[in-house]
């Protein structure tokens, strides 16, 4: 379907070339390039996107932290390898279970990797009965090295308690 | 061709045309990018001790009182421990032909102490709807006054 899709992008750029800019012709070819690579970097069955796979990885996204940690090494002596990782934050009021999420990155081949859970915290209010937690996901660089890290998304389980579909 | 390979010359292509269009967003003479030109700029934006936020305006009326399309103000802040590091900022749109339009500055202020010489500056600059509209708006950019070489400043 990729390869489909690319072909017949590519005949819309040159049928169209005589009357764009390069300018023009550039960004409408990355824009579906990038549409192209979206629709690729599919949830897995019983999951969706709840943030879509970005390849601006690192920073802050509303309640989620992409960051890379420091991670130890098996031998000593070895250096320490980047690591991926992944903070997702939620909360709601009493009565009101945690959706659940996990991160996920693609390499430069589309292959999903999940990443580990890590550690988890959590916190309640006593007077209101709302709360908060915080999930730490990390990709040890065993499994994909830093560098070879193309997207990361986040995805949200479906009909699961806390789910945001529907 | 397997659907990895696939992938992969997608992601390459996609990347080769990224940087492609990167050189074709050249700052003017005499500026440079504070803020890189980008697709998607979020509401507030920092990087290189400037920030910026950005707004949505009513449209300028027209002769029969109607107002035009929704334009974009954009306030850019900026402050330091030495007021000669102080240079000017000016946001640039592009638009999806690449066509280069620079924000009309409007109010601004700045305010330091002469004793301890921080200093703090604010300004607000807009780009007119009946300009180019948001939606026709495909990057985004703050540009700086390049720094002068007798500059008392850091290079």
């Amino acid at each position: 379907m990729l390869n489909r899709a690319a072909q017949s992008q590519e005949s819309i750029v040159t049928d169209t070339a005589t009357t764009q800019t390069p300018f023009a012709a550039t960004l409408r070819r990355i824009e579906e390039l990038e549409r192209l690579v979206e629709e690729t970097l599919a949830p897995e069955a019983g999951w969706k996107w709840w943030r879509e796979p970005s390849d601006r990885i690192g920073g802050i996204q509303g309640p989620s932290h992409v960051l890379t940690l420091g991670w130890p090494p098996e031998e000593d002596g070895d250096e320490w390898a980047p690591c991926l990782a992944v903070y997702v934050t939620q909360g709601g009021e009493e009565g009101v279970a945690p959706a659940d999420r996990r991160a996920v990155a693609f390499d430069r081949e589309g292959v999903r990797y999940v990443f580990e859970g890590c550690i988890h915290g959590r916190a309640d209010r006593e007077d209101s009965g709302g709360w908060v937690e915080a999930r730490l996901f990390r990709l040890p660089p065993e499994t994909l090295a830093r560098a070879d890290v193309a997207y990361v998304g986040i995805e949200e389980k479906l009909g699961a308690a806390g789910s945001t579909d529907g | 061709m397997s659907d990895r390979q696939a992938f992969s010359d997608a992601l390459d292509e996609l990347e080769t045309a990224r940087a492609d269009l990167e050189g074709m967003l050249d700052p003017a003479p005499g500026w440079e990018w504070a803020h890189e030109p980008r697709r998607n700029r979020g509401s507030c934006a920092a990087a290189g001790g400037v920030v910026a936020n950005t707004l949505r305006t009513a449209g300028r009326e027209g002769p029969d009182g109607v107002p035009g399309p929704a334009g974009l103000a954009i306030t850019i802040a900026q402050g330091g421990s030495r007021s000669t590091c102080a240079r000017k900022c000016r946001p640039v749109a592009y638009d999806r032909d690449g066509r280069r339009y620079v924000f009309q500055g409007g109010s601004s202020c700045s305010i330091g102490s002469n004793e301890e010489d921080y200093w703090v500056s604010g300004g607000s600059h807009r780009l007119h709807g009946d300009v180019l509209r948001e939606e026709d708006i495909a990057f985004l950019g703050i540009e700086i006054e390049e720094r002068k070489a007798d500059a008392d400043g850091p290079a």
